[in-house]
């Protein structure tokens, strides 16, 4: 983890709820409705999520920050690699600094071709979704827990590597 | 031209597909190669992507079809944080292990036993993880201690490099650490 994971957060941000969740869905399905450009967008910018120790959903865009002020500058797109005198928030830095242990993380993108829904979800995090322990059924949970909001996404289980 | 680190799901199986049919295996490798190699040091978030690039491919099965002394060939440059990463992404028990030649090998491992706590674990400590390079050239032993994104890691007799000319994958289920041998700059070229 960097210390910028430690210390900064996405400003995209947010915990699922009954709140955020139909903000999400809108989000979600604006890929869906015909317009290309957040077809597009949403092919090349993945929404990191994680579920932290209280089984909280998290999610947020990966941002950039200027590691000479720290602050925003903007979501990376997965194209391009994190430009010299930046730092990119991974999932760590969706966490709270003081408390940085997770149950599971991954990525949700958007790829048609894959399955029925469009959006796909993986447990694509090396430090939180592909650790020892973590199943198929852990990432089926989070699928349900997305369902319970109306919010429907393809399973992508990659296992741990031990 | 592929690029591994950003492959969709779909993308990553219809590739996964075409290396089992026979198809794009020198396409693949040579996207491995550019994958592995990085001019400047990556940060956790980076490493975090080559081990789950590593992870997806594996779990598609690649390594079934891809001989990783084709990847591996001599006098391609690696670097050796990245390797390090994606190695961690490898199935259980296996890893890469290069022989350069009889008495010059060097290893990268990670530091730690089975009876350790896995020091990967998502807890953050993942920055603090360290790799022994260990030099078994004939007439010494050369041991350090380097941060494992270090990128390059230099020995007294050199750059320390991979290179492969006698490969082989060899199960190590008795370790938890993936095992990479490079060769010592100065007793390759």
């Amino acid at each position: 983890m960097t210390d910028h994971e430690q210390r900064l957060a996405p400003l995209s941000l947010q915990l699922l709820d009954n709140t955020t969740a139909p903000l999400l869905l809108a989000y979600l399905s604006s890929a869906r409705n015909g317009l290309k450009i957040p077809a597009v967008n949403h092919s090349v910018l993945p929404i990191l999520w994680v579920i932290d120790g209280s089984g909280r959903f998290r999610f947020a865009l990966e941002e950039v920050v200027d590691i000479t002020n720290e602050q925003f500058m903007f979501p990376l797109s997965r194209h391009l690699a994190t430009p010299d005198g930046h730092a990119k928030l991974g999932h760590p830095a969706l966490l709270p600094p003081d408390d940085k242990t997770a149950r599971l993380a991954g990525e949700l993108l958007f790829d048609p071709d894959f399955g029925q829904h469009g959006w796909v979800i993986s447990n694509k995090s090396g430090r939180y979704g592909l650790v020892s322990g973590v199943t198929r059924p852990h990432l089926s949970a989070v699928v349900r827990r997305l369902a319970d909001f109306g919010i429907r996404v393809d399973e992508y289980f990659l296992p741990p590597r031990r | 031209m592929l690029r591994l680190s950003v492959l969709r799901p779909s993308e990553m199986r219809t590739l996964a597909a075409d290396i089992a049919a026979g198809r794009r295996h020198q396409d693949f490798i040579e996207a491995l190669r550019r994958f592995l190699f990085s001019d400047r040091i990556d940060d956790a978030a980076t490493r975090d992507l080559i081990t789950s690039v590593a992870a997806e491919l594996s779990a598609h099965g690649v390594w079934k079809h891809i001989d990783p002394a084709a990847v591996f060939a001599k006098d391609v440059q690696f670097s050796v944080g990245r390797v390090h990463a994606f190695a961690r992404g490898l199935p259980p028990g296996t890893g890469f292990r290069f022989r350069v030649d009889p008495g010059a090998q060097v290893l990268i491992e990670r530091v730690g036993s089975k009876d350790e706590p896995d020091p990967y674990s998502g807890d953050g400590v993942f920055d603090e993880a360290v790799v022994t390079v260990t030099s078994t050239l004939a007439d010494r032993q050369v041991k350090l201690q380097a941060p494992a994104f270090m990128r390059q890691v230099t020995l007294a007799t050199g750059t320390v490099r991979v290179a492969a000319a006698q490969p082989s994958l060899r199960p190590r289920p008795e370790v938890v650490e993936r095992i990479i041998a490079v060769e010592p700059q100065a007793s390759g070229q």
